[in-house]
């Protein structure tokens, strides 16, 4: 055993096989999993905390500039620190709505826009609450609350580092950098071939300021560390492994390969699966379940990831609830327990897609948008009890990292990995995630709640719960038989007259056809004499 | 004096084929340009079609108007146009014509529907013209004027006319489908000049051909039936055009199929199988087997992916690596050919489809109306109603039908190959012709989609079989069917 798994073995205890065969452990897990009240703990703990009511105004999306995306990027963060979002363009902003919010962001993305911000810069002048700008203009109180001094350069190439996490070769064009400040500052940034540095953002009190921030890079992170202290979140947070592109006609042996050696290497991970809506008693759908319910048993946590939504024109949208609880359902009748769902960024800013679809769960894990299809769209956000920010693995492992091992970010973080297609790929991944030196997360560790009519599946400290019952982790597998009747034969009535009318039938047809014969050779035989009588004539 | 001159210019002019033609004119009018107007609701497929052809959603409230109401305004780009043709099809021909002319007498900016339908309605009145004088020609004109009759009542039907209104490719294959059979049954009675019906008959066949992807087998079969043309004529020239403008049909028929976009091949590549191979499989792991593909996506089966909520995306790389690439068009039909009853099964269930004009899914009124979501037009129907209710919906049905029909015709046609008459041997190829490509619809569907949209995709097999049953029954009633084929081919 080397010094990485002396470590885990040390902090994480259960996840190691030697101590979870121990009976005291067993024992240990089913007193804690007896003496919890379970049925609204993570409910209780979201009680805790008032959530934080966020307005996030902007001037423009930036599309096709390198800052396209970065409104959808600070609404999925924003969400990770469980915050209520309500995003609106300066335009859409209705005046003396500024109010009603303890939190708010101004974003200009485009210095060239001619815009005054009309009626959200006059509220923003009398506005008490907590303020953070990003991008260019910023207001007048605000710069001088935090005293800042700043220059500007039309093109440079800057490294950044925050944490312990850097980057270097960013490309930025009509970058502000701040020279002086009242207040803490976060992040650094330095300039190539220059020895001065500046901060990467900085905060006064309930006033922020960054004057870049991009997606794609690790701008996009930095900003989490200075909203993490802006928005007042304590919680402590943890970085999560997490696998997406699970179907039931994924290589479902893989899979289970896959959980076993995670688990060999102390490693707790989460699996985003799809959900089947129909043919769930086929053996097909039984073997994806068995196979769930391994890599459950294997501190693997399920979530359930949102349908493939291919048409939005159907006027037959109002299912989703009873199909996601259906698919719940199934799972937990297997003994899997799905803890959230995963969806993409605009499921929350949906008013169908969040009652309908989400409505079951109270923790969700949020993808960067994909093809946006929006039903009913809003502007605010539902926050959860508990929300992850997702980051491709390959993008943080592009990033320098000062140890060799991640610290978890500010906000809870799933590391995002496609669940490989071929054999090449899984060894190539599992060797990845065993030969990382960082600890990750247990999401069962936290509390999680889901809710459907016939089940209330819940965790906390490690332990499953199906309507109050502790889970049982089972890695023995059960082998699916094949055989089942995929077309039903329907009732049959009359069988017995049926055959027996055949049989008749059948009958009637060989005597008809021998009656036939006959009277063919007879015929035959009297033409054939008629001829010869010819003949001899 | 005057009244006698009108009166007697009617008489003059009056035939059947004008009576036809005006009285389908005038019906059609009022279905489609006097208010209530009559149209079809988008089911999702427009926009591949008019973005491509500089045209865009312009009602606000369009989402919620999909299936359910007929939308007749629609933007024009006022920009450049990103959009490039998703659609290889002839009907954007049409329709960026209606767009000039809209241009022309309407607006810069906004596309009224309605200039296409009257497009359409033109070429749909000369088509009804061309085949009631091929039928009527030198006929009586009181049994003349029963065929008239029985044409305003089928091609007037709005089951079929609100297509113009809308941007469906089912208005080009309706119209071209009758002009291709119109011109060839003129050049069987060698009616009107040869090379210009010639010509008709071959624009029709390809704009027909390149109207729908489906139709790609329409240009093969018109290519292979029309040899006939060929030998109708001796001189040179006329048999050196005819042949070159098959082989050219020919060549267009397998080039509509080599440029239908993946898109299209995916959407109906997965319901082939989920819908279609797998549906009445009693071991569909067992199939998936015989395909090579892994048994798990047995979980498909069923599966439409037109449903709002699916388990997969149905262009995502897992499927196109491990479902889409193991089957084709050819190991399905193999597939067919070797578990016949799964065959007859699918075919029963298009026969259940295939004699509904106008599919259920879609409304024909304005939201502005104040109908209801989805409501059916009655105006006009009668014909479209009667057949839905009284057809006997089995394949064996059509197999009757086809034989009946054959039956029908083929002692004329024996008498002509007997005679050597290429052009008396026409009428049984033009009527074998249809068939084949109402069947070749029936198949391409379920080959290639499996039960998928059905009623829709078999739009061309209930076309062909109206054309084929009014032209037996103008026959019966012209006493044409196996009598003196006189003036036809003299």
């Amino acid at each position: 055993m080397n010094r990485r798994h002396r470590l885990r073995e040390l902090t994480i205890p259960f996840a190691q096989p030697d101590w979870r065969s121990s009976i005291s452990v067993r024992l240990m897990m089913l007193l804690i999993g007896l003496m919890l009240a379970v049925p609204g703990v993570a409910a209780a703990a979201s009680d805790e905390k008032q959530t934080s009511q966020v307005l996030l105004v902007y001037d423009s999306l930036a599309l096709g500039s390198g800052k396209e995306g970065n409104i959808e990027a600070l609404k999925r963060m924003a969400a990770a620190f469980g915050a209520s979002v309500t995003v609106q363009s300066f335009d859409q902003y209705v005046s003396g709505s500024i109010s009603s919010y303890d939190y708010v962001i101004g974003v200009r993305n485009r210095e060239d826009l001619m815009t005054d911000g009309g009626s959200f810069l006059q509220d923003l002048s009398h506005y008490e609450g907590a303020y953070l700008h990003i991008g260019a203009n910023l207001p007048g109180p605000m710069r001088a609350e935090l005293r800042l001094l700043e220059e500007k350069r039309t093109q440079e190439t800057i490294s950044l580092s925050i944490g312990q996490l850097a980057e270097s070769s960013i490309k930025v064009s009509g970058g502000r950098f701040i020279t002086s400040y009242n207040g803490e500052s976060y992040g650094t940034i330095a300039m190539d071939g220059r020895q001065d540095t500046y901060p990467y953002g900085v905060r006064n009190g309930s006033t922020a300021y960054i004057p870049y921030y991009e997606k794609g890079n690790l701008s996009e992170l930095a900003l989490g560390y200075l909203l993490k202290d802006w928005l007042k979140f304590e919680k402590e947070t943890q970085l999560y492994v997490l696998f997406t592109e699970i179907y039931p006609f994924s290589d479902l042996q893989a899979l289970v390969r896959m959980a076993d050696s995670l688990y060999d290497a102390g490693i707790p991970f989460i699996v985003s699966v799809r959900p089947v809506f129909s043919n769930t008693d086929y053996p097909a759908m039984k073997r994806y379940l068995e196979a769930l319910k391994h890599v459950q048993s294997r501190n693997g946590s399920v979530v359930v990831q949102a349908p493939n939504v291919s048409a939005t024109i159907s006027q037959d949208m109002t299912t989703l609830d009873l199909q996601m609880a259906e698919f719940i359902n199934v799972l937990a009748d297997y003994g899997v327990a799905p803890l959230g769902v995963g969806a993409e960024m605009y499921w929350v800013y949906d008013q169908h897609y969040i009652t309908k679809g989400m409505g079951a769960f109270d923790s969700s894990v949020l993808f960067p948008n994909g093809e946006v299809k929006h039903m009913a769209k809003v502007d605010t956000t539902k926050a959860f009890a508990s929300s992850l920010y997702t980051v491709e693995m390959s993008q943080i492992e592009q990033l320098q990292r000062k140890e060799l091992y991640l610290e978890p970010l500010p906000m809870d973080t799933a590391l995002v990995l496609d669940f490989p297609s071929d054999e090449e790929k899984l060894e190539a991944t599992i060797d990845r995630l065993v030969e990382e030196w960082t600890s990750f997360g247990d999401y069962k560790n936290t509390g999680h709640e889901v809710k459907t009519e016939k089940y209330e599946i819940a965790s906390q400290g490690g332990i499953l719960y199906l309507n109050g019952q502790a889970v049982t982790l089972n890695a023995a597998d059960r082998l699916i038989s094949s055989d089942y009747e995929y077309i039903s034969k329907g009732e049959k009535s009359f069988e017995t007259l049926f055959t027996m009318q055949n049989k008749i039938l059948i009958v009637l047809i060989l005597l008809s056809l021998f009656i036939f014969g006959c009277f063919l050779i007879i015929g035959y035989r009297m033409y054939k004499r008629k001829y010869e009588i010819r003949r001899r004539l | 004096m005057f009244v006698r001159t009108v009166s007697r210019n009617l008489l003059r002019f009056g035939t059947p084929a004008v009576v036809a033609a005006l009285g389908v004119l005038i019906i059609t009018i009022l279905a489609l340009f006097v208010p209530p107007f009559i149209g079809m609701a988008d089911n999702g497929d427009y926009f591949r079609i008019i973005y491509s052809n500089g045209l865009y959603f312009s009602a606000p409230d369009y989402d919620q108007q999909y299936l359910g109401y007929f939308v007749k305004e629609y933007g024009i780009f006022q920009y450049f146009n990103e959009n490039s043709a998703s659609l290889f099809s002839s009907q954007s021909l049409f329709i960026r014509m209606a767009i000039a002319v809209n241009q022309w007498f309407y607006s810069n900016l906004w596309f009224d529907i309605r200039f296409q339908a009257a497009i359409y309605l033109l070429l749909y009145v000369g088509a009804v013209y061309l085949l009631v004088e091929a039928l009527t020609w030198k006929l009586p004109r009181k049994r003349g004027f029963i065929i008239a009759a029985l044409a305003i009542f089928l091609f007037a039907d709005t089951g079929y006319t609100a297509y113009f209104n809308s941007f469906f490719g089912e208005s080009i294959v309706w119209i071209m489908t009758l002009l291709v059979f119109a011109s060839g049954l003129l050049l069987w009675r060698k009616r009107y000049n040869d090379y210009v019906l010639l010509a008709i008959f071959v624009i029709s066949a390809l704009i027909l051909t390149t109207s729908k992807q489906q139709n790609a087998p329409v240009g093969l079969i018109v290519a292979v039936l029309g040899v006939v043309l060929v030998f109708i004529r001796k001189e040179k020239k006329f048999r050196l055009i005819t042949w070159t403008a098959l082989i050219s049909l020919f060549a267009v028929g397998v080039g509509t199929y080599v440029l239908i976009p993946k898109e299209f091949v995916n959407i109906n590549k997965y319901h082939a199988m989920t819908r279609g191979v797998l549906l009445y499989s009693e071991d569909p792991e067992a199939t998936l087997k015989g395909f090579g593909i892994d048994r798990q996506y047995a979980v498909l089966n069923g599966t439409i992916h037109y449903l709002p909520y699916t388990t997969v995306d149905v262009d995502s790389q897992l499927l196109e690596d491990n479902f889409y690439s193991k089957y084709g068009f050819g190991s399905i039909l193999t597939h067919y050919i070797t578990h016949p009853d799964q065959a007859v099964k699918m075919l029963n269930m298009a026969a259940r489809n295939g004699f509904t004009i106008r599919p259920p899914a879609m409304g024909n009124f304005e939201k502005s109306e104040g109908r209801e979501f989805g409501e059916h037009t009655t105006f006009f129907s009668g014909y479209s109603l009667m057949k839905d209710a009284l057809a006997p919906k089995t394949f064996g049905f059509v197999v009757i039908w086809m034989a009946v029909v054959i039956g029908f015709y083929m002692p004329t046609f024996v008498q002509a190959v007997k005679a050597r008459n290429a052009r008396q041997q026409l009428r049984l190829g033009l009527v074998l012709m249809l068939m084949l490509m109402g069947l070749s619809g029936v198949l391409v569907s379920i080959i290639g989609a499996g039960d998928a949209d059905l009623a829709k995709h078999l739009f061309h097999f209930t076309a062909t079989f109206d054309l084929v049953t009014f032209l037996l029954v103008a026959d019966l009633i012209g006493k044409r069917l196996w009598g003196n084929q006189d003036e036809a081919a003299a």
